[in-house]
């Protein structure tokens, strides 16, 4: 039994240490950009007003996303991968766009285009993530 | 530009192709969403109503081609991704229809979470298969 539990952890960790650890960015950027999402539809579908637990969860979701593809763009670029590395460029492009969109959203412009920034920001980013994903997996 | 042992173009294009439309669907989805109002009541709500279902019916059916195209590529990873793409799509399609009948919003959601699910493997494909 643990002698599995530990070939497990061990086939887990050494994927996703490739590339500088670029996997394993990517896994909790897209683990962070499913929360923004979860809570930011569950506010739009459902029409609930911007107070109290959905849109705390989408805002700190929403900043982490930030954050973290900040991150992959370290880590892609210590890698040495020139595709990793113009990806990673075009997810912090797509999510500080994101993330500017729902400020002016938030701020007061509460206007349709400035959700729609949102929206695209966020599917761009979720694209360009998931390829990073998948890409730095690759043996 | 060396030669790359993963590189599979069916699936390549295949794969571009259908990211290309979820995006498309899902920035008509959200437009729809923010501009629409159910029941429809002006012409330009159908329009953008019309775009997001065209979208949606050309990613079905490109979801259908990628899982072929995977299951023909004979390469396990890329058969997984193929076939979580068109389950998922599958599951947003029929949660939208089934919205679009009852204008119960928890299908809409339903809809919402299962093309994201969905577009992380087809990007996944593209990504694999290059």
């Amino acid at each position: 039994m643990s002698r599995s539990v530990l070939d497990m952890y061990e086939r887990v960790n050494s994927m996703m240490s490739r590339n500088d650890y670029t996997p394993g960015i990517a896994t909790l950027e897209l683990a962070s950009l499913l929360f923004t999402y979860i809570a930011g539809m569950g506010i739009a579908v459902y029409k609930l007003p911007l107070l109290g637990i959905p849109i705390t969860i989408h805002i700190y979701a929403a900043a982490a996303d930030v954050v973290l593809a900040i991150f992959l763009y370290g880590s892609s670029t210590r890698s040495g991968n020139n595709v990793l590395r113009i990806v990673s460029i075009l997810d912090i492009v797509s999510v500080l766009g994101a993330a500017f969109s729902g400020l002016f959203y938030f701020g007061g412009f509460v206007v349709p285009i400035y959700a729609l920034g949102m929206g695209t920001g966020f599917v761009l980013g979720i694209a360009f993530t998931s390829f990073l994903l998948f890409y730095s997996i690759r043996k | 530009m060396t030669e790359s042992l993963s590189r599979n173009r069916p699936v390549l294009v295949a794969s571009s192709v259908e990211t290309l439309l979820l995006i498309g669907a899902f920035i008509a989805g959200t437009s729809t969403l923010l501009n629409d109002q159910f029941p429809l009541t002006q012409t330009w709500m159908g329009a953008l109503l019309s775009s997001h279902l065209s979208l949606a019916i050309l990613s079905g059916l490109g979801a259908v081609l990628l899982f072929a195209l995977t299951y023909l590529s004979e390469r396990r990873d890329l058969f997984y991704l193929g076939l979580a793409t068109v389950l998922a799509v599958g599951i947003a399609a029929a949660g939208g229809l089934a919205f679009y009948s009852t204008y119960n919003y928890d299908f809409s959601y339903l809809m919402a979470l299962s093309f994201v699910v969905a577009i992380i493997p087809a990007s996944g494909c593209l990504a694999l298969s290059i």
